[in-house]
């Protein structure tokens, strides 16, 4: 049974209050909150590396899976998700789920304050992130001229707010690694954890302005309908094989090549690796489920063509065989 | 000879009349000066309210005497100097060079006054950090095990801090990494400048209690400049390490005085001073993108690809094909 954990965050230190009670853990100085024996080996560290702009530090081994769900909230600010460890390799790119909260898997993720999200830590494994909360304000003075003319364009945001997925960088990995090796006890971590974020932040934030860049070739407000228009289709016909993309374009209204090259401007997957994707997460759901008797009877229900086939392409997205997510039905 | 005439402090309100002193005025946080006196970037900004930063980079066009004369002396400057002509520095009694090959870390007190002269032709870049004395009292004195000797010894007032010396290693790379990363357009300047600051005073804290210790004028002015060339020449032949021997030799030193200096004045062994430069070398050429590793392993000297891929993880914690697979761009 996972310990369950809601939280607030905004940009200040209110809600590491919360945090504090529900995993019974105490201060060991005003930016250090170790947590209790019983749940987990670890701290959560916490400071305001400039006005606007705060760092979270999450670094813990659980003896239990530990849910961290931060409720969305009104103050206005993003969150730059970083993490590290996960046995996942690849990228995001995360549903939301049925309460409409982003699960957080591995890599770099923007989110904005409104959209709730949930890490779930596996037992007896590290789990380390970053988390650079940072205000909408500040935020949008960094990302500048490029900023104004993608929100314009509906690129890289939904509602107007930015949401990213994507992998980290190495140069950010590499700084993530040395804040990782760092203690925390040291009068000196304040200052390399300021300096290191500050230019993972830097990092990032070129990356999006690069991404803006990519994004320069502009998609019609009825195109991005269209394609939402598809997309909902394929996601609605995860049971059947790839309807092709002649079929998917024509539903668009567009040629082939356009409707593939818009579609990964939005989606960061051609269509097919979307799709496929989204039928192999499904896919996880389904054997984790416990209502399924044999790994062939889920195969077939997605329209794998055999086993074999199936099992392969679910190795080389989560990096283990099927079986061993599999729970039976009894 | 032009002749400005300036104030420091970790508040800002000096850097009004620096401008107007050096032909121009503030925007922002750039200083505009005249053309005719230095041409390039430099800028200030105010981190916390404990820590500012001065970046300069460019030419100058004319000779330039700086002279600067505070009225507040609660703070400390950090000088990073990488120029690459050297200029001519003088405090107090001591008058000496200092440039990029030659001393280029120069700590001093808020109090002392200071003047320097920048020759015609220089090609600038250097850092200036500002930071209150009364932070990194409290910094030094966080460090437990030296809490009662500190007490004591961190009178402010008495004493006064001063060092001339080399930056760490650590400091020149984090310092020459910033310079790429400028060059880059979408790169944030004030971001990187925060960041680096930051991670330069980290450095500098780090190494205090050993650079008072091999305070560098305890050396012999002579043996610090033979090191000096000796890095440069193993910076020349980075391909394959020259050898104790070889390297004391050309410093004419012992091979044991040779290790004992080198690793006063710049903090590492030979070798180890070695390896990592020329790790440092083999991640610029992968960001590049013109290589790969097997190439970088030939071009290097390095023995097998395994031992040189055991090596980058090492020092950055992850290996050569992962970190070329996710460069971004």
């Amino acid at each position: 049974m996972a310990i369950k954990i809601s939280h607030n965050l905004n940009i200040g230190t209110e809600w590491i209050e919360e945090i504090r009670e529900q995993l019974d853990s105490t201060f060991i100085n005003e930016n250090t909150l170790v947590i209790s024996k019983q749940f987990a080996k670890g701290y959560f560290y916490f400071k305001e590396i400039i006005p606007g702009l705060m760092v979270q530090i999450i670094d813990f081994i659980s003896l239990k899976e530990i849910e961290l769900t931060r409720l969305s909230s009104s103050e206005e600010f993003y969150i730059l998700f970083y993490n590290v460890d996960s046995p996942v390799k690849s990228n995001t790119v995360e549903v939301l789920n049925d309460k409409g909260e982003i699960i957080l898997g591995s890599g770099f993720s923007v989110i904005p304050n409104h959209v709730a999200t949930k890490y779930v830590s596996t037992a007896s494994k590290r789990s380390f992130f970053v988390a650079i909360t940072i205000s909408k304000l500040l935020f949008e003075e960094y990302l500048g001229d490029s900023l104004a003319k993608s929100i314009k364009n509906k690129n890289f945001n939904l509602k107007n707010s930015i949401y990213y997925f994507n992998k980290i960088d190495s140069r950010t990995m590499v700084l993530l690694l040395k804040l990782k090796e760092l203690n925390y006890d040291d009068p000196n971590f304040r200052f390399s954890v300021k300096g290191n974020i500050l230019q993972i932040l830097g990092y990032s934030i070129a990356r999006l302005k690069w991404e803006d860049n990519l994004f320069s070739n502009k998609l019609k407000e009825f195109e991005y309908d269209q394609i939402a228009k598809s997309q909902d289709y394929l996601m609605s016909h995860l049971y059947e094989s790839f309807p092709g993309i002649i079929f998917l374009s024509k539903m668009a209204g567009m040629n082939n090549g356009r409707y593939t090259t818009s579609f990964k401007k939005i989606y960061q997957y051609t269509p097919k690796q979307f799709f496929l994707r989204k039928k192999l997460s499904l896919a996880n759901n389904m054997l984790q489920s416990g209502g399924y008797r044999s790994i062939e009877s889920i195969a077939y229900d997605l329209g794998f063509g055999s086993i074999i086939n199936f099992s392969r392409l679910y190795f080389l997205r989560y990096g283990v065989l099927p079986k061993s997510h599999f729970v039976k039905f009894k | 000879m032009k002749k400005i005439t300036h104030q420091f402090g970790v508040e800002l309100d000096w850097v009004n009349q620096f401008s107007n002193s050096l032909g121009g005025f503030q925007e922002g946080m750039h200083v505009i000066g005249n053309q005719n006196i230095f041409q390039g970037t430099r800028c200030v900004i105010s981190i916390t309210p404990d820590v500012s930063v001065m970046f300069t980079e460019g030419l100058y066009k004319q000779d330039v005497l700086f002279q600067i004369k505070n009225s507040s002396d609660d703070f400390v400057w950090i000088w990073y100097n990488l120029n690459d002509e050297d200029s001519q520095f003088n405090a107090a009694n001591l008058k000496t060079e200092i440039g990029r090959w030659n001393f280029n870390a120069i700590v001093v007190d808020g109090k002392l006054n200071v003047d320097y002269v920048v020759k015609e032709n220089t090609n600038s870049f250097s850092l200036i950090v500002f930071i209150k004395k009364e932070m990194m009292k409290e910094h030094l004195i966080s460090k437990n095990q030296f809490k009662k000797v500190f007490a004591n010894i961190f009178d402010f007032k008495k004493q006064m801090i001063f060092s001339i010396s080399r930056m760490s290693p650590e400091s020149l790379f984090l310092i020459e990494e910033f310079r790429r990363e400028i060059k880059n357009s979408k790169m944030n300047i004030d971001i990187f400048l925060s960041a680096l600051t930051f991670n330069l005073i980290s450095d500098y804290l780090d190494n205090y209690f050993m650079q008072q210790n091999i305070a560098i004028s305890k050396l012999k002015i002579l043996d610090v400049e033979a090191i000096i060339d000796s890095q440069a020449y193993i910076i020349k032949n980075i391909k394959t390490f020259p050898g104790i021997i070889e390297l004391s030799r050309r410093a004419a030193m012992s091979e044991s005085k040779y290790k004992k200096i080198f690793l006063k004045v710049t903090g590492l062994t030979p070798n180890l001073f070695y390896q990592n430069y020329k790790l440092r070398i083999s991640r610029k050429m992968l960001e590049s993108q013109n290589y790969t590793v097997s190439e970088i392993v030939m071009i290097l000297h390095y023995p097998t690809a395994s031992y040189f891929a055991k090596q980058f993880k090492i020092c950055f914690g992850i290996s050569p094909k992962e970190y070329m697979l996710s460069m971004n761009q």
